[in-house]
């Protein structure tokens, strides 16, 4: 490629670029976290490694009253629009939000991406749901709209979100190219309560969804006559020499799967299915590396790990079990990181697994 | 930090927002996690605004944040349900056609694999030398090269997009 091939690419690329349009810095915020970082630094300074101590178990286990991250203002009002069963131009849904009109429209026969005006292009659809899920969606969207678009299963007719102590909206699958999709847009902070699959006679199956800043996440779909847990949140929260708190990671366990979330920091959330793993599992689910955090799931013979550290010193991580999951958390300041190995042991002691580096 | 520097600080953010979204939704793929990176790599840049501005290229400094900021983001976070506007793999030209040719050509590089897509983006759009991008991302000029090589191969791929990425004439 020319040099002057690159800087046309360039050129080309600073213009389809352009079709994201950001908003206003959040300057005041961003100064705000800086000053903080600052703060953080200046403790961490003073603390060689901070290796977690995970607390408390019964006082940090309780019913998840308010699941997610903290809601926002409320939704602008959405309405979503019943079309044929057969989609023309490649809209597979529209609406209004707020009283502004939206189109999800697909592009590509074979295996499309969905867009909708203002918003990014989702990844490619596929043609078929993954694995037994009614519907999977993928997302796209700005900082105040979710673009949801999936490929629907043949067995389902029809689907509903539910809004929490709001409007139940019907989602009917278009056909586009021979397979059947769904496709709207959802303002932040919609409260989604469930979604549901219906047949033509029943309910195949429902999801209750996990809100990542202000908008719906389905993790897991739950089957007529599966188990449903109860909503479970536990916090793991570190302290180091100093007493100064600078991160939390909260376990959020309910019917939407397991979830990870980082309640001060950056706000991370990783989610996956609720599964059984092997007992001598420790899997890391999440890292922040600005904060040294490491944070996952261990199978249930894991009672504790046990970290040596690159100065030989040893710290011992807890493991809190929920639901036949473990959980554990640790933040290494540092970089390399100081932790060289790790050993996970079972309630009588015996080492069960292990690796060099930090756990999972 | 002395007022002054706040408002240079406020200033530099001001003109470098819109680039910097940019270039964390080319490395995400999703506009809210953009916005949350450049956010991130800001913060950690006023954190340090003084001694960054004395090293002379805060700009330089705020992209390393960032694209090691996703890098971890990106190894570590298995999430069955991305929060991505990605494309995996480009769509072929014949089901883009039609579109915005721009909306086109975001969809194939968003198609590309992240390290690709990184190496493109720091390459051609913010057009640094071999050299500078390896630095950037932490690995040699060679494989900024293949990199690179196999990112203009999948875009020429996407048939719509052979005469804007090649420039050759139909």
């Amino acid at each position: 490629m020319s040099s002057a091939e690159e800087q046309e690419l360039g050129q080309q690329i600073g213009g389809a670029l352009t079709l994201i349009k950001p908003g206003p810095p959040p300057t005041a915020g961003i100064m705000r976290r800086g000053r903080g970082i600052r703060r953080r630094r200046r403790v961490a300074g003073a603390v060689a490694v901070v290796a977690a101590v995970a607390v408390g178990i019964p006082g940090l286990l309780h019913a998840v009253a308010h699941i997610g991250q903290s809601p926002g203002p409320s939704a602008r009002p959405l309405t979503v629009s019943r079309l044929g069963p057969v989609a023309r131009d490649g809209v597979i849904g529209s609406g209004t939000i707020g009283g502004k009109p939206w189109v999800v429209r697909l592009a590509g026969s074979r295996d499309p991406v969905a867009e909708s005006a203002g918003l990014p292009v989702t990844g490619r659809l596929g043609t078929a749901p993954v694995g037994s899920a009614p519907v999977t969606f993928a997302g796209a969207g700005t900082g105040q709209e979710r673009l949801l678009a999936g490929p629907v299963s043949p067995a389902v007719e029809y689907l509903t979100m539910q809004a929490a102590g709001g409007p139940v909206y019907k989602l009917w699958p278009v056909a586009w190219h021979g397979h059947r999709y769904v496709g709207l847009v959802v303002p932040r902070n919609l409260a989604v309560a469930r979604f549901t699959a219906y047949s033509a006679h029943s309910e195949l199956a429902h999801a209750i969804p996990f809100p990542v800043n202000g908008f719906p996440l389905i993790v897991s779909w739950l089957f007529p006559g599966a188990a449903s847990p109860p909503p479970v949140s536990m916090g793991v929260n570190s302290s180091g020499n100093s007493t100064y708190r600078w991160w939390d990671v909260e376990a959020q366990i309910g019917p939407w799967g397991t979830c990870l979330v980082q309640t001060a920091g950056a706000g991370q959330v990783s989610c996956r299915p609720t599964r059984s793993y092997p007992p001598d599992a420790v899997i890391t689910v999440m890292t922040d590396r600005w904060r040294g955090l490491h944070a996952g799931i261990t199978g249930a013979a894991v009672a504790y790990i046990k970290l040596k550290l690159r100065d030989r010193k040893t710290a011992r991580l807890p493991v809190i079990h929920v639901g036949g999951q473990g959980f554990w958390a640790l933040s290494v300041l540092r970089h390399p990181g100081p932790v060289a190995s790790w050993t996970a042991y079972d309630t009588a002691g015996h080492p069960v697994a292990g690796g060099t580096g930090p756990p999972g | 930090m002395g007022s002054g520097t706040e408002a240079e600080f406020s200033a530099f953010v001001q003109r470098r927002w819109p680039q910097l979204v940019r270039l964390g939704f080319v490395l995400t793929g999703d506009a809210g996690l953009a916005e949350d990176l450049a956010q991130t790599a800001l913060a950690r840049v006023y954190a340090s605004w003084s001694r960054i501005c004395r090293s002379g290229d805060p700009d330089a400094y705020v992209r390393r944040v960032m694209v090691n900021a996703n890098r971890s983001r990106f190894r570590k976070r298995r999430v069955p349900e991305q929060l991505t506007g990605a494309v995996p793999e480009p769509p072929p030209a014949d089901q883009i056609r039609g579109c915005d040719d721009r909306m086109a050509l975001l969809a194939a590089l968003m198609g590309l694999p992240p390290r690709q897509r990184s190496v493109v983006m720091l390459r051609f759009w913010l057009d640094m030398t071999e050299t500078q991008t390896a630095e950037e991302l932490g690995c040699s000029v060679g494989t900024v090269k293949s990199q690179a090589s196999r990112a203009l191969a999948a875009l020429r791929a996407s048939a719509g997009l052979v005469e804007e990425v090649s420039g050759e004439q139909r």
